[in-house]
């Protein structure tokens, strides 16, 4: 089984092409991770503002939640439409990367690799590893399939 | 088609290993690659070549048992492959620069679908630590590359085998 981060963006649809490619027909689980909305002001500094402690957001998180399962169901429907069986599933985070929660649910689901999307490198289109990658491959003790964006 | 790094590493073995429980049920098709460096550059990397003499050394006998040497490795790896499933073939390649380079030109060449890597795992601390040659082929790729960590695998293998002091309890996702 595979595990694919995505977020929806461009280099997140490349990973599941890629992915497809080399694991054909794998058993895959579409992640996007969520982060509530107090985590965010927290992690800008906002949460120390006079009042704003402690202040739960209960509409903007479940807008984020809704958000990030739609985001989680289009990358499953375009894993299924590259052949992979894929399921979708959404997580929420409290950390400032959501690399340490990926690495916790590839663990929970024994995956077989971890797939993530790297960033491209202007003109040259060789990897930059963004935060998520980064942090991914720095903690995984699983491998983990890097897909640069040109690679989908 | 695969392109498996392969130096006959603990860790290149993790990686032919994993890529086995992740592809061998399909069969894909890996090239199990060995680089070899001719020994002239060795002698001008090292400096040795600027000594009276060495420069004109003749190597084509050590280049042609360095060769040998690493076909034999690459042949060992693809045999490693094919018992987890691949369709693998061995081939080695002299250097024409790094092992990263010529690994990057290889890859181009087969049109690798992806690049698979051994990372030497550093010891207690479970994290994918790159080695040189990882490292400058995962910035230098423009083609997916599976890193697969050695040491670290091994470590959790033996946690789920008995081994209680390295297994951390797990901590259920907030899944919804």
């Amino acid at each position: 089984m595979l595990l694919i981060a995505y977020d929806g963006s461009d280099n997140a649809k490349a990973a599941i092409d890629a992915a497809a490619k080399v694991a054909p027909g794998a058993v895959a689980t579409v992640l996007t991770t969520w982060e509530p909305y107090s985590g965010t002001l927290a992690r800008a500094g906002a949460g120390g503002v006079s009042g704003m402690a402690g202040v739960a957001f209960p509409d903007l998180d479940e807008q984020a939640r809704a958000t990030a399962e739609r985001v989680a169901a289009e990358g499953a429907e375009l894993a299924a439409a590259a052949g992979l069986h894929a399921t979708a599933r959404t997580a929420e985070t409290n950390a400032t990367s959501p690399a340490p929660l990926i690495i916790e649910i590839a663990d929970e689901l024994e995956v077989d690799a971890i797939v993530v999307g790297t960033r491209g490198h202007g003109r040259v289109k060789s990897m930059v590893l963004g935060s998520t990658s980064h942090g991914v491959l720095g903690h995984a003790t699983r491998p983990v399939l890097l897909v640069p964006p040109t690679a989908g | 088609m695969l392109l498996i790094a392969y130096d006959g590493s603990q860790s290149a073995r993790a990686a032919i290993d994993q890529a086995g429980t992740l592809l061998g049920r399909t069969g894909t098709d890996a090239l199990v690659l060995t680089t070899w460096e001719p020994y002239q550059d060795t002698l001008t990397r090292s400096g040795a070549a600027t000594l009276g003499g060495a420069a004109s050394m003749p190597t084509a006998d050590l280049d042609e048992q360095v060769s040998r040497h690493a076909l034999e490795t690459a042949t060992e790896g693809a045999e490693l492959a094919t018992a987890v499933g691949l369709r693998a073939a061995p081939r080695a390649e002299p250097t024409t620069g790094s092992p990263a380079t010529t690994i990057l030109e290889v890859a181009d060449e087969i049109e690798a679908e992806a690049i698979v890597l051994g990372s030497r795992g550093h010891g207690r601390v479970a994290s994918l630590l790159l080695g040189s040659t990882s490292h400058h082929v995962l910035h230098h790729a423009h083609r997916p590359v599976i890193v697969v960590p050695s040491d670290c695998v091994a470590g959790e293998k033996a946690a789920r085998a008995g081994d209680t002091s390295r297994a951390t309890p797990p901590t259920p996702a907030r899944a919804a």
